[in-house]
């Protein structure tokens, strides 16, 4: 239950931050670059992946050893419990989506990086690769989340698109 | 002080309080020492050189996928402390 929780925390996180960092990084370019907006943005979407990262170990954390508890209680091999709630816990949604999300940030800081290598001034479309990963980030939770998965919405052009 | 160093230690306070709270309040707590972080950032101003080492410094050492390595040494770990306790 908790674990569902907190990805449903990271989820509208993650959500929240397609519309929130945009905007912004266009408000606070009164006097700032489009290259400093950029990196405003980057290096918030860094800050909430490495926190991210730390609750989904945590996350992890707990299950295995509630796990091993449950077995010890039993009386069943504990080693064996802890890696098959391992197993469950990698194909789930929090491992998946983190791993996406964080593949989402470096493709933008990427993007970024070879515009500004070209001396060519960052647009919106550098925010591009980003927004692609949040969609396949949600495609992939959506799929990790399995029969639960039909609670969320679809979203149509992940549907068509390949 | 200037506003930066208010904020960032505004920023470090609120950080401290997640440790407090559990699930998706954590998270919120940590979410708004983010953006504090985040207001802290737009207050200062850097040269498309610093920019370029920040963002390179991001891709080297910011957050990284979760590899196998990493969740099979947890898992370890975890079995090795129950296999302690018997």
């Amino acid at each position: 239950m908790r674990n569902r929780r907190l990805t449903l925390a990271l989820l509208a996180t993650a959500a929240a931050l397609v519309f929130f960092l945009p905007m912004l990084a266009l408000l606070s370019g009164c006097g700032a670059s489009a290259v400093q907006r950029h990196s405003y943005v980057a290096e918030a979407v860094d800050d909430v992946t490495q926190v991210a990262r730390g609750l989904v170990l945590e996350a992890r954390q707990d299950a295995l050893r509630a796990a091993g508890r449950t077995a010890s209680e039993a009386g069943l091999p504990t080693a064996e419990a802890i890696a098959a709630a391992a197993d469950a816990f990698d194909a789930g949604p929090m491992v998946v989506t983190y791993n996406v999300l964080v593949e989402a940030k470096n493709a933008y800081v990427r993007a970024l990086l070879a515009r500004i290598r070209e001396h060519r001034r960052p647009g919106m479309e550098e925010l591009r690769p980003f927004v692609l990963g949040l969609l396949r980030a949600y495609a992939a939770h959506r799929e990790a989340l399995g029969i639960r998965a039909d609670r969320l919405p679809l979203i149509p052009e992940l549907e068509v698109a390949p | 002080m200037n506003g930066k160093k208010i904020i960032l230690w505004a920023a470090n306070a609120v950080d401290s309080l997640s440790d407090l709270s559990q699930g998706p309040a954590r998270m919120g707590v940590k979410a708004v020492a983010v953006l504090l972080r985040t207001l802290a950032r737009v207050l200062e101003r850097r040269t498309v050189a610093e920019t370029t080492a920040m963002l390179e410094d991001i891709l080297a050492n910011g957050a990284k996928p979760l590899t196998a390595e990493e969740l099979d040494e947890q898992e370890r770990k975890i079995a090795e402390e129950f296999a302690a306790k018997g």
